[in-house]
């Protein structure tokens, strides 16, 4: 039974984490691609 | 050169975040529900669920990296940047089920073989296949973004999917010297046990394709970005 447990836990946590880690990436790009628009108008 | 930054992939891919985010929530409960519900094995018990997990993680594996080979392709006959990002995209999520199913894998085989690794031919394919993306993902890392590195990328991904045919028939390919079960059409799975696995399949893939979705968007906001930072430095050094 641990040898199951361990690997969906292993699944779901790498996928979660990997997910996570994507959408954290493409908040600081959407904030990185702002800040430099409102440079060029400035 | 069409390198547009907001192609009509990316905003498909943006579109389709939500509906795919969505139906994978509801999958992924239904698929903990079918697994937890089916039945023990005869001879493993509990031990054979990790199918649920393993196999499906191998097919979101395969699919990633067919359509690396189809972004490289689009892209060399095409020479739009929009394919070459989703070759890069593809590769990098392939890789990550095909190490989930390169880990769940031994844990499977200590269980039932008593040892994690046997060289067992799917086993050493599924490794190089592996290694093959692996090295397809540092070589996109370390070289400098261009049309040289794309269209070297490409063949590079074109002949790396030649090993996804050799792994799935490795298995037939050396008769009856595999230790690896047999491919499943093959193989009988046995009473309440294809529910589950069509379960599995279906939460893995769509979990493969709203990953992708978000990683192809990213690398649409990085093109982006890198534009308007070199237009930036070039209006500092003027």
């Amino acid at each position: 039974m641990s040898y199951v447990i361990a690997s969906y836990a292993i699944v779901l946590g790498s996928l979660i984490v990997y997910g996570i880690f994507l959408r954290r990436s493409r908040r600081l790009l959407r904030k990185a691609l702002k800040e430099g628009r409102n440079r060029d108008r400035s | 050169m069409n390198d547009r930054a907001d192609t009509s992939l990316e905003r498909m891919a943006r579109a389709a975040q939500g509906p795919a985010g969505a139906l994978l929530l509801l999958l992924t409960a239904v698929a903990g529900f079918v697994i937890v519900r089916a039945p023990a094995d005869v001879v493993q018990g509990v031990l054979y669920k990790i199918l649920f997990v393993h196999a499906p993680a191998a097919f979101a594996a395969y699919l990633g990296f067919l359509l690396t080979a189809v972004g490289g392709a689009l892209y060399l006959w095409r020479n739009d940047e929009q394919w070459d990002r989703l070759a890069v995209a593809s590769a990098e999520v392939g890789l990550l089920f095909c190490t989930l199913n390169i880990v769940t894998g031994p844990i499977w085989a200590k269980a039932a073989w008593g040892k994690p690794w046997v060289w067992d031919p799917r086993l050493v394919v599924t490794a190089l296949l592996w290694v093959t993306y692996l090295a397809y993902g540092l070589l996109r890392s370390f070289s400098e973004p261009g049309p040289r590195a794309a269209r070297f990328a490409a063949v590079y991904g074109i002949a790396g999917v030649l090993l996804i045919p050799l792994n799935y028939f490795a298995i037939d390919l050396f008769g009856g010297r595999a230790q690896h079960p047999e491919n499943l059409q093959r193989a009988s799975l046995g009473v309440g046990i294809a529910l589950p696995f069509l379960a599995g399949m279906l939460a893995m893939l769509v979990a493969f394709l709203y990953l992708l979705a978000l990683r192809l968007e990213i690398e649409g906001l990085r093109v982006r970005r890198d534009r308007i930072d070199h237009e930036n430095a070039l209006e500092d050094s003027a």
